[in-house]
């Protein structure tokens, strides 16, 4: 296009009202009626939509390399994955580990297991809260006491939300965990065993540690090896090397 | 209950995306990334292209809310449309450098790229925008982000920049016909 005229500014602001939507019906109607007739309107209104598009979606741009600069480490996890051969590849490692240490597991009790799952167990901090006004409104409440530490009231909000609602991983990872962290191992193993079970679970190494530090609640040893090994967490690899000893 | 609340949840998200709300567009920026970001990595892709694919999907999916293509129905969550296109995205990316054309679609949902619909022409004008607002002094870029990207008011504006509001007012018409030019320059853009 090639209006290289001269939009006068009194032209130009009541373009941009209208694209703005800050027009009344009134107003709206007859500019709509102008566009018909005047197909220079037309060009220039095309033009500024264009370029006021431009802008809005440059500064969208810098505003998610911030966004990107500042994922939470909650979401650091991604990286997870790998493709079928590596997850082989480490179910391998985990069988090596299982035999390696399957001597050393006999020789202790219980209690030490409790103690070892005490010692390192920490909740997820939980996502942000800023959206809890506008969407997934139940979540995001529950996602409040949450980080209070009321995993009861928590779990009870999050109740009601239906899987479809948002991502199901999500929802399913956070009953997981707050589950576990109120002393329920069994119902936490209940909503992470499927999600690790999942395709696309954007959670799967943190799944894989809390998974694993419910079974070492409960005392199978060989399953809480199984997963701490995909875990990503220093303490996981602090667990493993103590059941080693 | 939760149909009618997660529906108006949804329409509230979808209103706020529109306007740019910056704390909701970070939260749904970050609460989907690490998702996709699993897919392409699983899919032989680095974490570079999963976020430049995932900038690209959200770009599109803020211009396809901002424009009412996409308007959230019960079955349709925001959160799923985005997810959808970036895996689209990523899925062309692989058929047309690696699998040139050859195997066909493993996904059972498949939606147009709502990004393509756009005519080629009006996707160089939008670059050529784009370029042309980078090529722009400071004052002009922060005084242009916050009328239209933070939709700000000019008395707003006017006091962030300790001026009156008449002169903002002209400040923001004479930035405007400054990026006109420049966007009528095609000189170095490429990108």
């Amino acid at each position: 296009m090639n209006n290289s005229e001269n939009i006068s500014q009194e032209r130009f602001e009541r373009i941009e009202q209208y694209l703005e939507g800050k027009m009344s019906v009134d107003e709206r109607s007859r500019f709509e009626s102008e566009l018909t007739t005047d197909p220079q309107l037309a060009e220039q209104l095309e033009e500024l939509r264009v370029l006021i598009l431009g802008v809005e979606t440059a500064a969208l741009k810098d505003k998610m390399e911030a966004f990107h600069a500042d994922l939470t480490p909650v979401k650091d996890i991604a990286s997870g994955g790998g493709n079928r051969s590596t997850v082989i590849w480490r179910w391998s490692i985990a069988a090596i580990l299982i035999v390696a240490f399957g001597l050393f597991w006999m020789l202790k009790s219980d209690n030490d297991y409790e103690k070892l799952y005490a010692k390192h167990f920490s909740p997820d901090p939980g996502l942000p809260t800023t959206m809890s006004s506008t969407a997934n409104y139940e979540f995001y409440e529950g996602m409040v006491n949450y980080k209070q530490g009321d995993y009861k009231t928590a779990l009870s909000k999050w109740q009601t939300i239906r899987d479809d609602a948002m991502g199901m991983d999500t929802l399913h990872y956070f009953r997981g965990v707050a589950y576990l962290a109120k002393g329920d191992p069994d119902n936490s193993i209940k909503y992470l065993q499927p999600l690790w079970n999942m395709e696309d679970n954007s959670f799967s190494a943190e799944t894989a540690h809390y998974l694993g530090l419910a079974y070492l609640k409960i005392g199978d040893i060989e399953e809480a090896i199984n997963y701490l090994t995909f875990s990503k967490e220093e303490s996981a690899k602090e667990i493993l090397s103590e059941i080693k000893d | 209950m939760g149909n009618t609340n997660q529906i108006t949840a949804q329409l509230h998200l979808a209103e706020a995306v529109k306007n740019n709300d910056e704390l909701v567009l970070k939260q749904l920026y970050q609460e989907c990334y690490g998702k996709i970001e699993v897919h392409i990595l699983k899919n032989n892709g680095t974490k570079p292209q999963a976020k430049d694919t995932y900038q690209e999907a959200f770009i599109a999916t803020w211009q396809n809310v901002k424009s009412g293509k996409f308007v959230p129905t019960n079955e349709t969550a925001l959160q799923g449309y985005l997810y959808r296109i970036a895996k689209n995205k990523w899925t062309d990316y692989l058929r047309s450098s690696q699998f040139k054309k050859t195997s066909s679609i493993g996904e059972g949902y498949e939606i147009p790229d709502e990004f393509d619909e756009t005519s080629t022409d009006t996707y160089e004008q939008l670059n050529n925008a784009m370029e042309a607002f980078r090529q722009l002094g400071n004052e002009c870029k922060q005084l242009l982000t916050h009328f239209y990207f933070e939709k700000k008011s000019l008395r707003e504006i006017a006091m962030a920049f300790e001026i009156g509001e008449a002169s903002a007012r002209n400040k923001k018409y004479r930035c405007i016909n400054k990026l006109r030019e420049l966007a009528k320059t095609p000189i170095f853009k490429n990108e």
